[in-house]
């Protein structure tokens, strides 16, 4: 093995440990390395050592410069995977017990790569059945017109309509002007029903003609209804984009769309999916989608989980860049990873009784895989975990997971008081709604909260959620999930 | 397992959250405060309570709300915190004052309407509103919802259309 040559794994810290904890983590080294309290043969040296890494680290003009010259040493690993766990040990029980999981995975190189990043290639599906008639269609046409205005140059863009049948009204290799564009748009009318595998195909077919090795691809559906019996079909059109790298999010207008189709277009894919209340939230939601979409470093960003024998993984979501669900088993494909940007999964392990003689339990293999150009390039992990006797004392969790926890709880919540209606047990489902706006109130989540207290009596009256209220506070509850330094 | 002290729920140990009522399960670290009410109580201690008035009239404290077409003081609370609003029956979450008494449906007061902050020697005062469905002047002017907006001796508050007075020692 080679000598272990970074200070701060030298003294157990991490890169953006304090001034404070350097020198807690330094005293406690000292502790054991002093030549006055150990006398082994090495002690010395790692004295000197701990020494040499103590007194650059504590001084933050030397540390900036140890961390630059770092950044450069490490480049490379593109990549930086970062685990957390809600425990620091595992404890030896005779029942299953839970353990989560955090797991951030960074760009790390900074000097080879371009900064701009991937130039994107977009197509807009937009939906222009007759109910998107009115204020829907004309900020919808608003939005639409700004992004074609914030686009870069290098990227293109393509423009697929759908009612009962879809046209493509901008193809990106025709190279239109931004005025011709613009009266494309601006023509649109409302009429005709929902199909949204019309739409779907015809933009898939779009985004394969300017396919390219170097360019993000993404589809962005904006939809206000229902989709009939083509639901199956969608889906599949989805995995096959999500094996060609292509990601799909959904725009959801109103109360009136299916929003676990949506959901599960963008799970497959690596896209996300969103709630969109009002119209006027359009353009607001698609500059942030574009956002997301520029400074894309690598794509086909996939992890992959395999667990030890005894454990099972109970659940995976994830956080950021967009708070999204992830499908029930791995392989999780998570699109694109954008420049020193963070990509964060939440993963929930059960972890069957462990036996006595076992002091270190692994958890799950993992391996993350994407591509730079058209290298592939693969970054493993081990999740694991030292088991202590099943009486020591448990801490406190890491406040990110808790905070995660909590947050997930309530969108649980939500969802389980579905899973009540759905059975038909509306008095479960109202009471739940009635906890929740509790917890909602309680984190001066007025809106949300407000919105929990209306459906609760909404449920006692109608034995079903409202469509809107259901919408809101499933994608509200989700929404607290962004981790509370990342919300807007 | 773990059993949820609230709903006595069973849960795996390790978990953090009753997943049946969202109730904290063993943590409670100071930068995290997951306040916990249990709604049943809070609504059955209010009702018990209602027969006899629940705020004596006091406008010599040094934060009081006055009601102008009313000419009347509002109850005073002694909370640095409180929700101003009206109370239905099978409401969930009841305001601090009920404004039923003075015609609050009529005027567009909502179920949970805006809520007043005081600093600990009533000396400052903020407003929010609760995202009302007819919102909270101070002033004539329109506010926005859940934020903050300080208060001044004799600034006049509307939720919906009834008029309050604020009235400080200052």
């Amino acid at each position: 093995m080679p000598k272990d040559t970074n200070f701060y794994t030298k003294l157990g810290l991490s890169q953006s440990a304090s001034q404070e904890e350097i020198r807690r983590a330094y005293r406690k080294v000292l502790l054991k390395v002093h030549p006055d309290i150990n006398s082994k043969e090495g002690a010395t040296e790692l004295f000197l050592d701990i020494q040499e890494a103590y007194t650059v680290l504590s001084n933050p003009l030397t540390k900036s410069a140890y961390d630059a010259k770092k950044v450069a040493a490490y480049e490379q690993s593109p990549v930086d995977i970062q685990p957390l766990y809600s425990c620091g040990a595992l404890r030896r029980l005779e029942e299953p017990q839970l353990v989560y999981t955090l797991i951030d995975i960074t760009t790390t190189a900074e000097a080879h790569i371009h900064q701009k990043g991937l130039p994107l290639n977009l197509v807009l599906i937009l939906d222009i059945s007759n109910s998107m008639k009115g204020s829907r269609l004309n900020t919808l046409k608003a939005a639409a017109m700004d992004i074609v205005q914030e686009l870069d140059s290098e990227d293109l863009i393509s423009i697929v309509t759908f009612n009962d049948r879809a046209k493509v009204i901008i193809s990106s290799r025709q190279h239109f002007g931004n005025r011709a564009i613009e009266s494309k748009i601006q023509r649109l009318t409302a009429k005709g029903g929902t199909e949204i595998y019309q739409g779907l195909e015809a933009g898939f077919k779009e985004i394969k003609q300017s396919f390219g090795v170097n360019t993000a691809h993404h589809i962005i559906l904006i939809t206000d209804g229902h989709t009939y019996d083509d639901e199956e079909a969608s889906l599949e059109l989805a995995q096959k984009a999500a094996k060609l790298d292509i990601s799909i999010s959904g725009f959801g207008i109103g109360g009136e769309w299916n929003d676990k189709f949506l959901d599960e277009i963008a799970a497959l894919t690596g896209g996300g999916s969103v709630y969109i209340q009002k119209p006027q939230q359009i353009k607001q939601f698609l500059h942030q989608k574009i956002r997301h979409l520029t400074k894309i470093y690598a794509k086909n960003v996939l992890l992959d989980i395999k667990t030890a024998p005894k454990v099972t993984l109970e659940s995976a979501f994830r956080l950021l860049p967009e708070v999204g669900l992830l499908p029930d088993s791995p392989p999780f494909t998570l699109g694109a990873l954008r420049h020193l940007r963070t990509q964060r999964i939440l993963l929930e392990f059960l972890v069957e009784p462990i036996p006595l003689k076992i002091d270190e339990a692994v958890l799950a293999n993992g391996e993350f895989t994407f591509k730079l150009g058209t290298r592939e390039h693969r970054a493993p992990m081990t999740l694991r975990r030292s088991v202590v006797p099943s009486d020591t004392n448990v801490e406190a969790p890491p406040p990110e997971i808790l905070q995660a926890l909590s947050r997930l709880t309530l969108y649980r919540m939500q969802e389980k008081a579905q899973l009540d209606i759905a059975q038909g047990n509306h008095k479960a489902a109202a009471k739940r709604m009635k906890d929740l706006a509790t917890h909602l109130l309680a984190k001066e989540e007025f809106s949300l909260g407000k919105t929990a207290i209306r459906e609760a009596s909404y449920i006692e009256a109608h034995h079903e959620f409202s469509p809107d209220g259901q919408k809101k506070l499933k994608y509200g509850t989700r929404k607290l999930l962004l981790p509370s330094n990342q919300q807007p | 397992m773990i059993t949820c002290p609230q709903c006595q729920n069973e849960e795996y140990p390790g978990a953090f959250f009753c997943s049946e009522c969202g109730a904290q399960l063993a943590y409670h670290s100071a930068s995290n405060i997951e306040t916990t009410i249990h709604t049943s109580t809070t609504q059955s201690s209010l009702k018990a309570s209602q027969p006899t008035p629940r705020y004596k009239i006091a406008p010599e404290e040094s934060f009081a709300l006055y009601l102008i077409e009313e000419e009347t003081f509002l109850p005073s609370v002694d909370q640095i915190k409180l929700t101003l609003g009206r109370e239905t029956p099978g409401q969930v979450i009841t305001p601090d004052i009920d404004l039923s008494a003075y015609d609050a449906y009529k005027k567009g007061v909502s179920r949970l309407h805006a809520t007043i902050k005081l600093s600990d020697n009533n000396s400052e005062a903020h407003i929010i509103d609760l995202d009302s469905e007819n919102g909270t002047r101070v002033n004539g002017n329109r506010i926005p919802a859940n934020s903050e907006v300080p208060l001044h001796n004799n600034d006049i508050i509307t939720l919906g259309k009834l008029k309050i007075q604020v009235i400080t020692s200052q």
